[in-house]
């Protein structure tokens, strides 16, 4: 829920209970003042009645009753009763309502009952109309401050909403700078400054990391090159004898396997930088049949049978980064093989699955994609294959799951 | 074949000259950009092997100046940098080839060769050994002009051979060279045991000297002394 529907939501629910309350107010107040006046009224019209009566005056449009002797008092004296009654109205066919007084009054030794009665409808109808006006400007008002609160928020709000898309747009890789719209609002505006603040921090940061990358690579390349170099030199030389040759060889042996943990890392934490962001259109069919035939010896070596099932399409990324998906993703599917095992390849409705035979996994699922977490006790599997899958999919935004089923390990990745 | 290596390592540098210098290639030798501009000044190479990382400038620029000064010149970037912004610019600007550190000297002699046909004679000359003769055209091999098949793995294999021959070519080298980046599997070297003893029969059925000598637990030689 957006923040001016939240107020807005929270403003007019209160403006409504406090409207419910104050107009049910209102009409208590109303009805209270009303009645009071009209007994009161009616009050005089019984003062009248009874003076009429107490001079003998003729009572012609009044009517009344004479109950008798005062002996034969049916009620204390000067007694006076209001109440709300229905009369049946003949002319109009109706009931209608009535305050009415009922006044016992003794007059030269006479009791009388005076019943005096006012109309109710007419007030009713005065109220009504008093709650149905101040109903109309209550809405009217209410409306009219909702409009102009979402309006003021529109305008408000606006640097904000376009910053964000901004800060949603922004890519590290790009190098320029953010550029936000500034607002009237100081904590907007400390927002903002804020953002550029971090934004400035993070992509130095993010420089000094690809520049320790591009360091450590070259600081930590160049010796081994010259390792390697020295020793490819060194086993030239004829007047080495077999043992001698044997322990540069494990030098060797060593060197490499240290300059191909360091492309990985060094490739890892390339991936995790965004640094390949050049992508093209890529036919993933054609590219996983040259990877078959460049592993045709390994595929061979352990019969494996392999079974593929891909369709002619194509996805759009980084042409290097899916080549060592694809080599990845092959290469444990033939490591982690039996012999006579075999590999299932589909591509198909954007989902590309390798499926093998070989053991249960010994350790956790949830570690396979993890940096060093060696499965085989295959010597020279450096351990990071599939940190580089996993890494190279969070880097395109694709899904990849790994289960075991049917004695099948399966790898899948939704593109 | 003349060879003008730029490489602020002194030791790489001395090692890779001395690799190359015994392959029949003359090798001049420079650790920074100024020397390397005054040599291109004065002299013409065939090959310049060029580092990306100088004490004094970014090799990536003096292959402008190469390219303006000396077309004609085959360039190979040698880098620690394998970012791929490098390896796309190097190749724009006019690069022949990239290799990345570290390498081995075989590869890069290997990469060297394979430069110096394709610029020197548009890849119409051929390479011989002996009775063998290889046309890296047509990726044909032909033996006292008997033409032989090969698998392409095979071939590749004899090239490198060919072109690194009296030398130690270790078998990380050559799975290196065989299956790229994707060496990593080829770590038990059985593969290449099986490409060598078919190359060896077919070579030897068609009546050419088995020149391979195995040196025991790393790798081979071929050699005709």
């Amino acid at each position: 829920m957006k923040l001016i529907q939240k107020t807005s939501r929270t403003y007019l629910l209160l403006s409504g209970i406090a409207f419910l309350i104050s107009a049910l107010m209102l009409y208590l107040v109303l009805t209270k003042a009303i009645s009071s006046w009209l007994d009161k009224k009616l009050l005089y019209s019984k003062t009248e009645v009874v003076g009429k009566l107490k001079f003998h005056y003729p009572l012609t449009t009044l009517k009344y009753e004479d109950l008798g002797k005062t002996k034969d008092l049916i009620s204390p004296k000067d007694t006076l009763i209001f109440k709300d009654t229905a009369v049946y109205i003949a002319s109009a066919k109706e009931f209608d309502t009535f305050r009415q007084l009922t006044a016992y009054e003794t007059i030269r030794d006479r009791q009388y009952k005076i019943v005096a009665r006012n109309s109710l409808v007419d007030n009713q109808d005065f109220i009504s109309a008093i709650i149905i006006y101040i109903i109309v400007i209550l809405s009217l008002l209410l409306i009219g401050l909702w409009i102009l609160n979402t309006q003021i928020a529109k305008s408000i709000w606006y640097p904000f909403y376009t910053n964000l898309e901004i800060l949603k747009k922004f890519s590290i890789q790009n190098q320029i700078n953010i550029e936000l719209v500034s607002s009237e609002i100081t904590e907007f505006e400390e927002l903002n400054n804020s953002i550029k603040n971090l934004t400035g921090r993070v992509q130095s940061d993010f420089n000094n990391l690809k520049e320790f990358t591009e360091n450590a690579s070259h600081e930590m390349q160049t010796p081994l090159a010259i390792m390697q170099s020295k020793i490819e030199n060194l086993l030239q030389s004829s007047n080495l004898d077999q043992k001698q040759t044997l322990e540069l060889h494990s030098i060797y042996q060593a060197g490499n396997r240290l300059s191909k943990l360091n492309k990985a890392l060094i490739l890892l934490a390339k991936v995790e930088n965004q640094q390949f962001n050049i992508k093209e259109v890529i036919d993933l069919k054609n590219l996983i049949e040259n990877k078959l035939e460049i592993y045709e010896d390994f595929i061979e070596s352990k019969n494996i049978t392999i079974n593929k099932s891909l369709i002619k399409d194509t996805i759009l990324s980084n042409i290097s980064l899916v080549n060592i998906l694809i080599s990845n993703l092959l290469s444990n599917a033939i490591k982690h093989n039996f012999s006579n095992g075999i590999i299932n390849i589909t591509y198909a409705d954007n989902q590309l699955i390798f499926s093998n035979t070989g053991s249960p996994l010994k350790q956790d699922p949830n570690n396979l994609f993890n940096r060093f977490k060696k499965e085989s006790t295959y010597k020279d599997s450096i351990g990071l294959g599939l940190a580089i899958v996993k890494k190279i999919c969070d880097a395109n935004n694709w899904e990849v799951r790994y289960i075991y089923q049917n004695q099948l390990h399966i790898i899948s990745i939704l593109f | 074949m003349k060879i003008l290596i730029v490489e602020d390592e002194i030791e790489l540098l001395n090692t890779i000259a001395n690799y190359l210098e015994n392959g029949d290639h003359i090798c001049e030798k420079v650790t920074t950009l100024f020397d390397a501009e005054d040599k291109l000044l004065s002299f013409s190479y065939d090959i310049i092997l060029l580092d990306i990382n100088l004490p004094d400038g970014n090799g990536i620029d003096f292959l402008k100046t190469i390219k303006e000064t000396s077309p004609e010149t085959g360039v190979l970037i040698v880098s620690a940098r394998n970012s791929l912004d490098d390896k796309l610019k190097g190749l724009d600007l006019g690069a022949d080839d990239y290799i990345t550190k570290p390498f081995h000297l075989a590869e890069l002699n290997s990469r060297i060769n394979s430069l110096i046909r394709r610029k020197k004679y548009e890849g119409n000359n051929t390479i011989k050994f002996n009775e063998i003769e290889i046309n890296p055209d047509s990726k044909t091999v032909t033996i006292n002009n008997n033409p032989i098949s090969l698998t392409k793995k095979e071939y590749n294999l004899l090239l490198y051979f060919i072109t690194n021959a009296n030398k130690v070519i270790t078998k990380e080298s050559i799975a290196e060279h065989l299956w790229g980046d994707d060496m990593e599997m080829a770590s038990n070297f059985d593969f290449i045991y099986t490409h060598m003893v078919n190359l060896r029969k077919k070579i030897k059925k068609s009546g050419g000297a088995d020149y391979f000598q195995t040196m025991y637990g790393l790798g081979y030689k071929f050699t005709d002394s």
